[in-house]
């Protein structure tokens, strides 16, 4: 894959030469864009090789350019049951959902039930805006084939890779469970809660992060297996007994609080080293914020800083990257 | 009841991590292990899905051998 900023002519060029692109930009970018093999989504902060920026005038470009054909959908809300129906037998498939949509709410909630979820590779991320535009306007999406541009539901490039290619997706999560936190479960799915069982006992969960002063930068992690899974919090509202999340906390699921990294930007950038050139990769927009990556180079990994990054369910404050191998050299390692 | 099927059902009845396998198979596994946990008579249900997945996907016999 190539991944680089372009301005709005050089990607336009791009799709004109009937490149399978996925795109990310300001949404004002996107729509000079001209129609063709692409999909899009809003944002306008990115990880470059010259650092983090925010940037509403270019767009951030994956070329596809191993894909020997696609597919462009975009599902409805009610139609994301079944994303994984147009896929091809031997593919990826990236993935755009608007933040703050029903679409949002439902994939990060029921995705990982959907059938044929983990069949194949699905990599992308939760568009976004402009930190002063949010409640202004909509993050949006764009089915580059028609030129039809959403708020709702999410659009999905179908990739098809030939027979020797392989596509590995994975995350890189800094955070881990600080083995002296608290353990903490919730009784029911959401992107809030009331209350919890921490250590066994119920409180009112705001009431508890507030009178433990917990550091709400750090995420909530959780241990699927051996893969470290991050809720971040939004808001915690004491008088209205209530903490909000930037992703579902899931019932059932025993959570603790992150041990601090440090220095975020420093610490990543220590972590990957000079990998992810050429893989597609997004990063947390709270890993910008928090890490106070503006400005800063961070390695070779690039890519938009989201709303939220998907690797088959929703994550949050995680990198997301997706590489492709000749099968051999996949199946050695 | 085939090894292969045992293998599944110890799997997810466990909480063992399950190192180098692929990110698809750790969530998948952890979603079902919920699902046995809150309602026992779905282990079979559960195997039937991940036997569903190994027999699909690209990384299989790499991380059937994690379990």
């Amino acid at each position: 894959m190539k991944n680089r900023m372009m301005t709005v002519a050089e990607a336009s060029a791009a799709i004109a030469a009937g490149k399978t692109l996925l795109i990310a930009g300001s949404e004002t970018a996107l729509r000079h864009l001209p129609k063709g093999r692409w999909i899009g989504g809003t944002s306008v902060y990115f990880l470059t090789a010259e650092g983090g920026r925010c940037d509403e005038e270019d767009v951030f470009v994956t070329e596809f350019e191993t894909a020997t054909s696609c597919r462009i959908r975009h599902y409805g809300p009610d139609a994301l049951p079944g994303l994984a129906q147009a896929r091809f037998e031997h593919g990826i498939s990236a993935i755009l959902i608007p933040a703050f949509s029903k679409a949002h709410a439902q994939f990060a909630i029921e995705g990982a039930g959907y059938e044929g979820v983990f069949d194949q590779p699905l990599m992308g991320w939760i568009t976004g805006t402009h930190l002063d535009e949010i409640g202004k306007t909509t993050p949006k999406i764009f089915d580059g084939l028609t030129g039809a541009v959403y708020d709702e539901g999410a659009v999905l490039l179908h990739a098809e890779l030939p027979a020797g290619t392989m596509a590995e997706l994975d995350i890189i999560n800094l955070f881990q469970q600080d083995p002296a936190a608290d353990t903490i479960v919730f009784d029911t799915d959401g992107f809030s809660a009331e209350t919890a069982q921490v250590n066994g006992e119920t409180v009112d969960f705001a009431a508890y992060v507030a009178s433990k002063g917990l550091d709400t930068k750090l995420p909530l992690v959780a241990d699927y297996a051996g893969a470290m899974i991050n809720v971040s919090f939004q808001s915690v509202d004491a008088d209205k007994h209530r903490v909000q999340f930037y992703a579902p906390v899931i019932a059932g699921v025993e959570y603790k609080l992150a041990k601090s990294t440090g220095d975020y930007a420093t610490s990543f950038a220590a972590r990957i080293g000079s990998e992810g050139g050429e893989e597609l990769s997004c990063n947390c927009i709270l890993n910008y914020l928090y890490g106070e990556m503006e400005g800063k180079k961070t390695g070779s990994f690039t890519g938009p800083a989201t709303f939220g990054e998907i690797a088959y369910i929703l994550l949050n404050q995680t990198l997301v990257h997706l590489k492709f191998e000749a099968a051999e050299a996949s199946q050695v390692a | 009841m085939s090894d292969t099927a045992t293998v599944f059902r110890r799997t997810l009845t466990s909480n063992k991590e399950l190192g180098e396998a692929s990110l698809a198979t750790k969530i998948l596994v952890t979603r079902l292990r919920r699902e046995v946990s809150s309602q026992p008579s779905a282990l079979d249900k559960a195997v039937g899905e991940l036997s569903a997945y190994f027999a699909k996907h690209q990384f299989a016999s790499k991380d059937i051998a994690v379990l």
